[in-house]
């Protein structure tokens, strides 16, 4: 039986978009590149996102503008979909940066 | 209800094929979760069996065997029913509208058969093949129709035929005069079916029909036949007499205006302003009225906004 309490789902979920959103800052990447990234900053343990989360976060953030996805081919020939940042998400996620700071701030207070 | 969305279409996309039967297997355990057309569940199969090929390659580099690292790829994808749930969610949507959108266009016809012929058989007869029609156009259409948001990539292949409905201000005043006019005998139709002026021997549903149905057109106005195409090489912009191409180097500005419509978003939803430099001098604008009926429109704009310089 998985003991771990993880982070709660409400929180996680208003931190995925952000979190996966700032991998893509830099430069397009693929799904499983993405979640290497994440588990490379968190810790594969730390359980922040799985690929049944990830890949419907990717399409609706697509669907809202934030993400565009394009095919190349992979390492075998086969079509791999990237998906890079849009200026649209740029601004998003400028936005929630801004926000989450505002909110650690009040958290690191609210613990001192 | 899955099965019901879902018509079966023989065989799962063999291009996501990767001659592991373990993975195999999966990937058709996942596609028989997903609904639409063989075309419409491709692009998702595909990304799952680039993920899972991922991982079984890295752990193959760990050390593993091919069939372990097979195995440890699938049970890591773990829970196929969140995965496939945001894909139906997205389609379910479509089907709905597609169906109640059929619905009411049959139902528009039918009571003008109604008032302008003498249609044999009774009322609730011909409200019944209404409904099951329109239920049948709008299951037909959704089969066939994407998801909003899971196209293939725009801008990179420029093989994605995908449209952005857009109304240019004339065919706005041309389409707000042809549904006056709409409401107009609608209205007409709605007073002669309750006993008062012209065809006063109407059924008077038939007359309430087509007045409701004209309101709800002019608050739609429909796509106006303005479109516009964004691929590698730029904006194709096509009205109903003629078609230009914009190379993305000639796009002086791209930018979102805010306006009335930007809150109230239906049916026209965001105003862009398209401003580019022709052939010969000086400049031409665009003012844009992007619909927001249209599915794609978030993504296309931002297609737009992103390849274009900023104003």
């Amino acid at each position: 039986m998985n003991t771990d309490p993880g982070i709660d789902g409400q929180l996680l979920r208003g931190l995925l978009d952000t979190l996966v959103l700032d991998v893509l800052r830099d430069r397009p990447n693929y799904g499983f590149g993405i979640l290497e990234v994440l588990h490379q900053r968190f810790g594969a343990e730390a359980g922040i996102v799985k690929e049944a989360t990830l890949y419907p976060l990717l399409h609706r953030l697509e669907a809202r503008g934030f993400l565009l996805s394009y095919q190349q081919p992979g390492d075998r020939g086969q079509a791999r979909r990237y998906y890079r940042l849009t200026e649209t998400g740029k601004d998003f996620l400028g936005r929630r940066m801004a926000e989450w700071k505002r909110i650690t701030t009040l958290l690191e207070r609210m613990m001192s | 209800m899955r099965a019901l969305l879902r018509l079966p279409t023989p065989g799962f996309p063999s291009e996501a094929a990767t001659g592991d039967p373990t993975v195999d297997g999966f990937l058709e355990r996942a596609d028989r979760r997903l609904t639409g057309s063989r075309r419409i569940r491709a692009p998702y199969v595909a990304e799952l069996s680039d993920h899972l090929w991922s991982i079984r390659d890295r752990e193959v580099g760990r050390g593993l065997s091919p069939q372990e690292a097979a195995r440890f790829a699938v049970e890591q994808c773990g829970d196929l029913r969140t995965w496939a749930r945001s894909q139906r969610a997205a389609r379910r949507r479509m089907f709905l509208v597609a169906g109640v959108t059929a619905c009411v266009s049959n139902g528009f016809l039918l009571a003008i058969l109604l008032i302008l012929v003498e249609v044999p058989g009774s009322i609730p007869f011909w409200a019944a093949t209404t409904i099951i029609s329109g239920v049948l156009m709008g299951y037909a259409f959704g089969y066939v129709v994407g998801p909003p948001g899971l196209a293939a990539g725009i801008p990179a292949s420029g093989e994605q035929e995908e449209f952005l409905v857009v109304h240019e201000p004339w065919v706005r005043a041309s389409a707000v005069l042809l549904m006056l006019g709409f409401v107009a005998g609608g209205s007409i139709s709605l007073a002669g079916g309750v006993g008062w002026g012209l065809f006063s021997d109407l059924p008077w549903p038939a007359g309430a029909f087509v007045f409701l149905v004209s309101i709800v057109g002019l608050l739609q106005l429909g796509p106006a036949a303005v479109r516009i195409r964004v691929d590698a090489e730029g904006v194709e912009y096509r009205s109903l007499l003629r078609t230009s191409v914009i190379g993305w180097q000639q796009i002086i500005e791209v930018r979102k205006e805010d306006s009335l419509v930007s809150f109230i978003r239906p049916p026209f939803g965001r105003k862009l302003r398209l401003r580019w430099q022709p052939a010969s001098n000086g400049s031409r604008e665009l003012f844009l009225a992007v619909d927001a009926g249209m599915p794609n429109m978030d993504r296309m704009v931002a297609v737009l906004m992103d390849h274009a310089p900023q104003g």
